[in-house]
């Protein structure tokens, strides 16, 4: 088997007394669509979030392909620059329209040219179906609209793995096909995905790999079909049970 | 003798009913002993060396209120929040024997004069006012009752050679004083800069924030007694000016027994007393 | 020093009066007098004025009587004459007449009684009118002395007495006019109105205290730069991971934002000069409204950048960039938007705050106007001044007012109330527990 592209090894985390993520394992393959499931607090964003370290993990290891997040001395800005994440809230810059938004860490981080981020821009734009809206503020645009801007500006990054986190739920319901579209497209294009999501259509229908979470630990993992239709464990079943 | 005394101006207000009440029990007492004939305010003539007066028309009645720039030792400073000081001995010598209590207010040395005018806030000035002609068309003066100088205060160790030797600096004045109207006349050439009282320009010229400072003598001396300040008076100059207390132009019947009083306090050694005790020496 | 026929005429005037006495006083030209001097109260031509002649008699000088030859173009028709005389720094007593010669413009002032010899004279003549042309004027001022044993009254003579005044400028013209305007004495006559709103004190305190709002502005011009750089920098200081570094931040904030900027004016201008530490007067103005200004600004960047909320600092982190890119990039950019109408009101107060350091003389517009008003006894000085200030505050005001309601809509999309404004530090796009920087501001200072 060749290298994997994200790998979590017997992750750890606590805020304060309270322990979020009991000894998380994880691979992701090149091209691996995996979505993780489970119910709140179970501790899937936090382990989404540990990935480009925007959580520091208390014990355990992090690594995108060959290099440790989480070792000390490690250039995490660096690293972060080849993982793009999605967030539930957008979290678009509101002081710049769109192509701006997705022209800025690609001039600041990348040190491309301002014709050259540009481009990408205008492309990564198109490619999320948002050519007309690239001079529109956020403030001017929808929900669903704004989480494609969110995608593009990740996508500028050229990154070998995206982090989508619960990026539908804080969309109205007749939004979300939109994103989940794009995000469809993506994963159909080859990219490496790592999904934290309620989405259970999206999953059985994209994804290459579900993994159940719950009370900090991985407590199922395999094929949507697998882990949907016929799963192992109690607490999935009790879950599954719930959301459909 | 027959009125009580309350010293300075900042007394709260109930304390200063305690201390009415207490007045007015101790007249009655000293009437109904037999002492003293009647308890009209301002009205006795028992011993014949007191005044006889009118009832003078005051603010509050039974009470003398003076305003005075608090900040002009030896004639009037605040020592804790109780005025002190040569007018003040003499006002409340005045104010005993016109029946009246004194009450002293402190106020801006520039906005007594306007104050006094608009009524209201104190019945007479006492704080070493030199009376001027200016003065005379706004407010009535007492007769004067001390004679007073200007002097140039600078840095120890300088040498003062003349007004000509300010020119370019900055000197200090109490805004609104004699010895502003002379450093503006004699030291041409010169910054002048005013300050609210004598003891703040001090305090700027011992900060070196102006060269020198003019101001009136006998306050100079008293302020410069201290010898930490580094300041030396370096030039005294004769003005002949002379204090007087002012009285609204309305009330001349108030600087007519002021006036009155001022010729008693003098002929019965009670000014030398005051006059000695804060400057140490017998007037000339 | 005056016109050559001019000076002919005062000399024929003085041997006139010389024969009258029989001596010839040019002849004798004796200038016993020392320390002689004439000053005048006023520095503009063509109104009343107060001569003072300061001098000390001669050893052998018992003086009887005085005279002033005043030019021609002097009117001492009304003058009154007031006498003080000294020996030493003691007052004599005395009684004296004044005569006017309206024609020839002598005053002259007879002692009853020779005045003793080395007596220091201070002579007033008040309410003469003067020409209105500016220059250096001379006074020849005559003086007789007494009779002795064998010699007859002398008089002598004290030339080379100058006083210079200027010419009136265009706004003491103005006011002299109005003076006699009728429309002026009826507006006068109501007393809040002569007050306040004198129209002649208007016209002289406007240009007079153009000077002193321009040095109110230059100071806080001055200041507000350094203030928002060093408040950036205390911010961030107080945003610190090093604790020692935040307790700094912290001290520093609390104890400027805990004491009166007036404290800290006479800190700088009296304390630390007294030990000897001076700048120059306006440096150190400026550098007081810097250091004050610079902790209330920091608590409104603090606030300010923390209002920003989290998601944007990990959304920029998730990008690649560092820290400090995403405060430059990110961050700081909405935070200016944000704190620009509290960054303006504070600039308001900065402003209006200048006049604090009228106590400590440096010339700014309050200062400025307290002297007009002690001076003139007039409060219409202190309108003009009101004025001044307004020309600044009354726009940025309404500039506030525009920022906040703009900031409102962008950041939320929607129509912010309009008509009634927000009251300062309340609800607005910066409100609640993070944003009351400048809302304890209002109550401290």
């Amino acid at each position: 088997m060749t290298q994997p592209v994200v790998r979590i090894v017997n992750l750890h985390k606590s805020f304060g007394s309270l322990e979020v993520l009991k000894g998380v394992n994880l691979e992701v393959q090149r091209g691996e669509v995996v979505v993780i499931l489970g119910p709140s607090g179970s501790g899937k964003s936090t382990t989404l979030r540990c990935v480009n370290h925007l959580e520091e993990p208390s014990s355990g290891e992090v690594w995108l392909q060959d290099v440790q997040i989480n070792a000390p001395g490690a250039n995490v800005n660096k690293v972060r620059e080849h993982i793009g994440m999605v967030f539930q809230s957008f979290n678009l810059f509101p002081h710049l329209t769109a192509r701006g938004n997705v022209m800025l860490a690609q001039r600041k981080v990348l040190g491309r040219t301002q014709a050259e981020a540009e481009r990408i821009a205008d492309e990564q734009l198109a490619k999320v179906g948002l050519s007309d809206r690239a001079d529109h503020y956020p403030s001017q645009l929808s929900g669903g609209q704004q989480q494609r801007v969110a995608i593009a500006r990740a996508l500028a990054m050229d990154p070998i793995v995206m982090l989508f986190d619960e990026v539908t739920s804080a969309l109205d319901p007749e939004l979300v096909r939109d994103v989940l579209e794009v995000m469809k497209e993506l994963a159909l294009a080859g990219m490496t995905m790592l999904v934290v999501t309620h989405e259970m259509g999206f999953a059985r229908e994209v994804a290459s790999r579900a993994v159940f979470m719950d009370g900090g630990v991985i407590v199922e993992e395999g094929t949507p079909e697998a882990v949907f239709d016929h799963p192992q464990n109690d607490r999935t079943k009790d879950f599954l049970g719930h959301i459909s | 003798m027959s009125v009580a005394f309350i010293e300075g101006g900042f007394m709260s207000k109930g304390k200063k009913w305690v201390a009415l009440v207490l007045a007015v029990a101790l007249v009655l007492a000293v009437a109904l002993t037999g002492c003293a004939s009647k308890t009209d305010t301002g009205t006795s003539d028992t011993t014949g060396n007191t005044t006889k007066t009118v009832t003078l028309k005051t603010i509050e009645p039974g009470k003398l209120l003076v305003g005075s720039d608090t900040a002009f030792p030896p004639f009037e400073s605040m020592n804790g929040n109780v005025a002190e000081g040569f007018d003040v001995d003499l006002m409340k010598a005045i104010g005993e024997k016109l029946g009246l209590e004194v009450t002293f207010k402190t106020e801006i040395f520039d906005t007594l004069i306007p104050t006094l005018k608009a009524g209201g806030k104190f019945d007479v000035i006492a704080s070493g006012m030199t009376i001027k002609p200016d003065r005379q068309l706004e407010i009535d003066f007492s007769d004067p009752y001390y004679d007073s100088n200007q002097s140039l205060v600078m840095k120890k160790g300088t040498t003062y050679t003349g007004p000509e030797q300010l020119s370019g600096k900055k000197v200090g004045v109490q805004s609104g004083t004699t010895g502003e109207a002379w450093a503006k006349e004699n030291v041409t050439g010169a910054t002048l800069v005013p300050f609210k009282n004598a003891t703040d320009a001090f305090a700027a010229l011992q900060a070196g924030n102006v060269d020198a400072v003019v101001n009136d003598l006998p306050v100079s001396t008293e302020l410069l007694k201290d010898d930490d300040r580094g300041l030396a008076i370096v030039a005294q100059i004769p003005t002949g000016e002379q204090y007087g207390f002012g009285v609204s132009k309305d009330n001349p019947d108030l600087t007519a027994a002021i006036n009155k009083a001022l010729a008693e306090i003098k002929s019965d050694g009670t000014y030398n007393d005051i006059y000695q005790k804060w400057f140490g020496i017998l007037p000339e | 020093m005056g016109h050559p026929n001019r000076r002919r005429t005062l000399r024929l005037f003085s041997l006139a009066i010389a024969g009258i006495v029989l001596t010839c006083a040019f002849a004798t030209q004796a200038i016993a007098m020392t320390g002689a001097k004439v000053t005048v109260d006023r520095d503009t031509g063509g109104q009343l004025t107060r001569f003072t002649f300061a001098a000390t008699s001669g050893q052998d000088e018992p003086v009887t009587r005085i005279d002033f030859l005043f030019p021609e173009g002097f009117d001492p028709a009304d003058a009154k004459v007031d006498v003080t005389l000294l020996e030493g720094l003691k007052r004599l007593s005395t009684s004296f007449e004044q005569s006017i010669d309206p024609q020839t413009g002598v005053v002259s002032v007879m002692f009853d009684a020779p005045v003793p010899p080395k007596s220091n004279y201070l002579i007033q003549v008040r309410d003469v009118m003067t020409p209105i042309a500016g220059g250096t004027y001379e006074l020849p001022v005559q003086y007789t002395v007494e009779a002795s044993g064998t010699s007859s009254p002398e008089v002598r003579s004290v030339s080379g007495l100058t006083f210079k005044y200027n010419t009136p400028p265009r706004e003491e013209v103005i006011s002299r006019w109005l003076d006699s305007q009728a429309w002026v004495k009826m507006w006068n006559s109501v007393k809040v109105l002569d007050l306040f709103l004198k129209p002649q004190q208007f016209v002289r305190a406007v240009p007079l205290l153009f000077a002193g709002w321009l040095m109110s502005l230059s100071l806080v011009l001055s200041a507000f730069p350094i203030s928002i750089m060093g408040g950036l920098g205390t911010a961030f200081m107080k945003m610190s991971k090093v604790p020692p570094v935040r307790w700094l931040a912290s001290i520093y904030i609390n104890v400027i934002r805990g004491t009166p900027l007036f404290l800290q004016i006479f800190v700088v201008f009296i304390g630390l000069r007294t030990t000897g530490l001076r700048f120059p007067d306006y440096l150190s103005a400026v550098v007081v409204l810097a250091f004050n200004s610079s902790a209330y600004l920091a608590e409104i960047f603090r606030a300010g950048i923390q209002s920003i909320s989290k998601g944007q600092f990990e959304a920029a982190s998730s990008l690649g960039m560092t820290y400090w890119q995403a405060m430059r990039y990110v961050i700081i950019p909405q935070t200016v938007r944000r704190v620009l109408p509290t960054m303006t009101s504070e600039f308001i107060l900065l402003f209006k705050d200048t006049a604090l350091f009228a106590a400590v003389g440096i010339f700014e517009l309050m200062l400025r106007s307290q002297n007009f008003v002690a001076r003139s006894g007039n409060l219409t000085a202190y309108v003009v001044a009101a004025l001044y200030y307004l020309i600044i505050t009354i726009p940025l005001i309404n500039l506030v007012g525009r920022l906040e309601y703009k900031l409102a809509q962008s950041e939320h999309g929607v129509t912010a109330p309009t008509g009634k404004r927000r009251a300062r530090g309340g609800v607005g796009p910066l409100s609640g527990p993070d944003f009351d920087a400048t809302a304890a501001k209002h109550e401290s200072r």
